[in-house]
């Protein structure tokens, strides 16, 4: 699945069967890969967006997986590869007999 | 409540464990009418999911340590505006059951076939998590 940001800055990528999100930049002149983000298990949605921070653009992705736990992830666009912070939420509660595709 | 019949979206069939957990988060989406704080999300089961707004970010825009959902009254009138945007007669219409009919005529005609209440609820329930699933993402 692919998912561009608004505004066009951002793309991220994810496979199922995979458990990584590619975070690329897509601005001109600049494409490169930003991040690569490790989940909890397969992605199954993804949604991105990119806002204007002090010095530089922040990225905030939220990532959901087929455990159907939520991860936001955050980080900045032109910084280094380890500001990335993340905070997550499960809403799973109880588990049902039923159901397998 | 109805309960929800064993189904899966062709969107989530490689994720199969998804449908088995009640509380499951199914997508998740920054949505422009929104604050930039919150995102919504769609959580419980493919044939009545709920939406929710949830906050993540604090006003310095940085990501909470926790996430929580709230149990405010004020929360459950988000998530009811929320389903209620998708849950229209025109937006139950479309390929499949339906065939083009309004929701009322197709109901007359399942009616007519000996289909019961019950079973026609969930299917019009089904059309309207696909098109809730499908306008979000």
């Amino acid at each position: 699945m692919l998912e561009f940001s608004k505004n066009g800055q951002l793309l991220a990528s994810a496979a199922s069967g995979g458990r990584f999100v590619n975070v690329y930049n897509c601005v001109e002149g600049h494409e490169s890969l930003l991040r690569t983000i490790a989940l909890a298990g397969d992605p199954t949605a993804l949604s991105i967006r990119s806002t204007a921070g002090a010095s530089s653009s922040i990225a905030t992705l939220v990532a959901c997986c087929n455990r159907g736990a939520l991860s936001i992830f955050q980080f900045s666009v032109d910084g280094s590869g380890s500001d990335v912070s993340s905070s997550s939420l499960d809403l799973t509660q109880q588990k049902n007999e039923s159901g397998t595709c | 409540m109805l309960a929800a019949p064993r189904i899966c979206v062709s969107l989530f069939c490689n994720n199969p464990l998804s449908v088995l957990y009640s509380g499951a988060v199914l997508g998740a989406h920054f949505h422009d009418a929104m604050p930039q704080t919150h995102l919504l999300v769609l959580h419980g089961g493919f044939a009545m999911p709920t939406l929710e707004a949830l906050e993540y970010a604090g006003e310095d825009g940085k990501l909470m340590a926790t996430l929580a959902r709230k149990h405010s009254a004020e929360d459950n009138s988000t998530a009811k505006s929320g389903a209620a945007l998708s849950t229209s007669e025109h937006h139950m219409m479309g390929p499949g059951d339906l065939q083009g009919l309004s929701a009322r005529d197709a109901i007359h005609q399942k009616r007519s076939r000996g289909e019961n209440d019950q079973t026609i609820a969930q299917r019009l329930e089904v059309k309207v998590s696909f098109v809730v699933l499908h306008a979000l993402f």
